[in-house]
């Protein structure tokens, strides 16, 4: 080529010489493959990207008809679509293009686009077949579509939303997810299916996926179309676009609610399962300290029976022998008989819970129990008290156990009214059992010692080494019977006494 | 009344046999005492006792026991048994002329007790058993 085309002289363009090598750099530079075929089909030229698409090489393929280059059934069509087109004018593909098959040298095949056109020249017709290879593109297409079928069709909501929340697409599990078709759904802000509590979070999420911050997972909650709560577990990602700009927010979202649940119910289980194994721990340790307890008890209370029983007789000879006119010498005495007095106490209630007393199991009248148990107590005219009750019910247990649990709760509702109050002491029947409560007005108890309050040495008492209440419950319980306590701080405790009730055959008397 | 009414106290604790000797001693009676079973059962043979005090609870023979074996000798006598909580209390209860007082023993009834006793066979000392 001597002309220059920087020059864009016209005069180049006239030159024939010029021109062909223009076509022919054209030719031999296009990215389409074109071939010229003469009107009996034969090939006449193939341009280097046809010869590459093809994998012919343009000297094997003049002279051959151009069916080489396509699959059967094209192949035997070829020279018929030619003929009718030479008779009757009637194109097939000349002058449009349209997609067709190809076949390679190797026998392959793959998609192209193929238009055709015609020229006529002095030598005759020719056609020239520009050809374009679709492999990558409709492979990529393929993908696309196989992507967007994957898309479509995962039970996992995916969505792509703006960073303000407009939703641009909703996929079909998204539709079964949240009950919002896609229709509905695009164009909707995502917000309304975040329930309000959650709003702030979703919004804080959106912003640092936004901002590009490594995400992430997301476990929230959602509200249906019908207003279901549901959890979710959300994975988002940025898209970007081809300038590097984040474009929108791509999220796939699971409802987690059964996985959840499921958890939530195995967590609870195993907690309750933790709490009654920790509960039966607890129980075992209490029997055991209660059986150490009782045993100490008992060595101890018999160990000092003697040495009690020594002062006691010495005193005794002491007081007898001594002159009793001097006030300080009585009062000592006094003294030590009230000491006494308090220790034989002691060594009594030890004594008593260390031993299992077995019931002398007869039938008897609760309220004549309530009234045994009332006189045999002096009450200081600080106390009022008031009985309510009620006649005629029976109770089956030992009774002289059963004053006695009386007898200490009475005890008890008196000493917690150091500054008096009212006693109200009654017995009612109670569903196939008799109860009887001891109620006082005194200094109550504080809620976390109510549990503790019949458990052996736990007294609020100054005096006493607070026995009385394990005692009465072990003989509650003996009796086949329970007794509970009901507190509050500064208003009084009421103690609840039940025991199995005895029904009277008819006519018998009471 | 020829001598005064012999006791016999019997308990494996020393310390209130002693408590218990001074004060009967003191109230007149003729006091004798063991510290176990077999001892008191010696000694009841020599004496012929008007009544004993009689722990339960002793190594070796137990007062029950021993009171039965006792009155052999003495088949008349009294027994105030002194005990702690003990199986044995209700038959001890059961027992001829027999009286149970649960430890510490209350000393002021155990003497109105030894003195009706000793009162019903005319050997007592005082009607209200106490130290003059």
């Amino acid at each position: 080529m001597t002309t220059s085309e920087s020059n864009g002289d016209s005069e180049s363009l006239k030159s024939p010489t010029d021109r062909e090598a223009r076509l022919r750099a054209i030719l031999e530079t296009s990215v389409e493959g074109i071939i010229t075929i003469d009107d009996r089909g034969m090939i006449r030229s193939m341009n280097p990207s046809a010869e590459q698409i093809f994998g012919y090489l343009e000297s094997d393929a003049i002279g051959q008809n151009v069916r080489l280059l396509m699959p059967a059934p094209y192949r035997d069509e070829h020279d018929g679509y030619l003929k009718t087109y030479q008779q009757t004018g009637e194109k097939k593909i000349i002058g449009s293009g349209r997609d067709v098959v190809g076949q390679r040298k190797d026998g392959t095949t793959f998609p192209m686009h193929l238009s055709v056109s015609e020229v006529t020249i002095s030598t005759g017709r020719i056609f020239t077949g520009f050809v374009y290879d679709l492999s990558e593109r409709f492979a990529a297409e393929h993908n696309l579509r196989r992507l967007a079928a994957i898309v479509e069709g995962s039970y996992d909501a995916i969505t792509l939303q703006q960073f303000d929340g407009t939703i641009l697409e909703w996929n079909h599990g998204a539709e079964r997810m949240y009950g919002y078709l896609a229709d509905e759904a695009i164009g909707m802000n995502i917000l309304k299916i975040v329930p309000e509590f959650r709003r702030r979070e979703s919004q804080e999420f959106r912003e640092r996926v936004s901002r590009g911050e490594e995400l992430d997972t997301l476990d929230t909650e959602r509200i249906t179309k019908n207003g279901r709560l549901i959890d979710v577990w959300i994975t988002a990602t940025v898209l970007h676009g081809q300038d590097g700009r984040p474009l929108a927010v791509a999220t796939t979202e699971r409802d987690v609610s059964d996985r959840k649940r499921v958890q939530e119910e195995l967590e609870r289980r195993v907690e309750e399962r933790t709490k009654e194994l920790r509960e039966a721990h607890d129980e075992l340790i209490r029997k055991e300290r209660l059986a150490t307890i009782g045993l100490l008890a008992g060595g101890v209370a018999h160990e000092i029976r003697n040495p009690l029983g020594v002062i006691r007789n010495a005193a005794y000879f002491l007081r007898q022998v001594t002159d009793q006119v001097d006030p300080d010498v009585r009062e000592s005495f006094d003294e030590i008989q009230r000491a006494l007095a308090a220790s034989n106490h002691i060594v009594g209630e030890l004594m008593d819970y260390a031993r299992d007393p077995q019931p002398n199991q007869t039938c008897f009248s609760a309220d004549a129990a309530v009234d045994n148990a009332l006189r045999s107590l002096k009450f200081e005219s600080k106390i009022s008290v008031d009985r309510a009750l009620q006649s005629g019910l029976h109770c089956l247990g030992d009774p002289d156990q059963v004053e006695r649990i009386l007898i200490n709760l009475i005890n008890n509702a008196i000493q917690a009214m150091p500054s008096g109050g009212t006693l109200s002491i009654g017995c009612r029947s109670d569903q196939g059992a008799v109860t009887i409560e001891v109620r006082d007005t005194g200094v109550g108890i504080s809620g976390e010692h109510t549990s503790k309050v019949f458990d052996p040495l736990f007294t609020g008492k100054a005096g006493g080494i607070g026995l009385g209440l394990p005692i009465s419950k072990r003989y509650a319980e003996l009796n086949q019977g329970a007794i509970d306590v009901e507190s509050t701080l500064n208003q009084g405790s009421t103690f609840r006494l039940t025991l199995p009730r005895k029904i009277q055959p008819a006519g018998e008397s009471t | 009344m020829s001598e005064a009414p012999r006791i016999l106290i019997v308990d494996d604790e020393p310390g209130v046999v002693q408590s218990l000797r001074r004060i009967m001693h003191r109230l007149g009676y003729d006091v004798t005492t063991a510290v176990n079973g077999t001892d008191a059962i010696e000694v009841a043979g020599e004496v012929k006792g008007d009544g004993m005090l009689m722990d339960i609870r002793m190594p070796g023979m137990n007062g029950l026991e021993t009171s039965q074996r006792t009155r052999i000798d003495c088949p008349d006598a009294f027994v105030c048994f002194m005990t702690c909580h003990s199986e044995l209390m209700d038959e001890a209860a059961t027992e001829r002329r027999s009286h149970v007082l649960s430890k510490p023993v209350n000393v002021e009834l155990m003497c109105e007790l030894i003195a009706r006793e000793t009162a019903r066979t005319g050997r007592n000392l005082c009607e209200d058993g106490r130290i003059a």
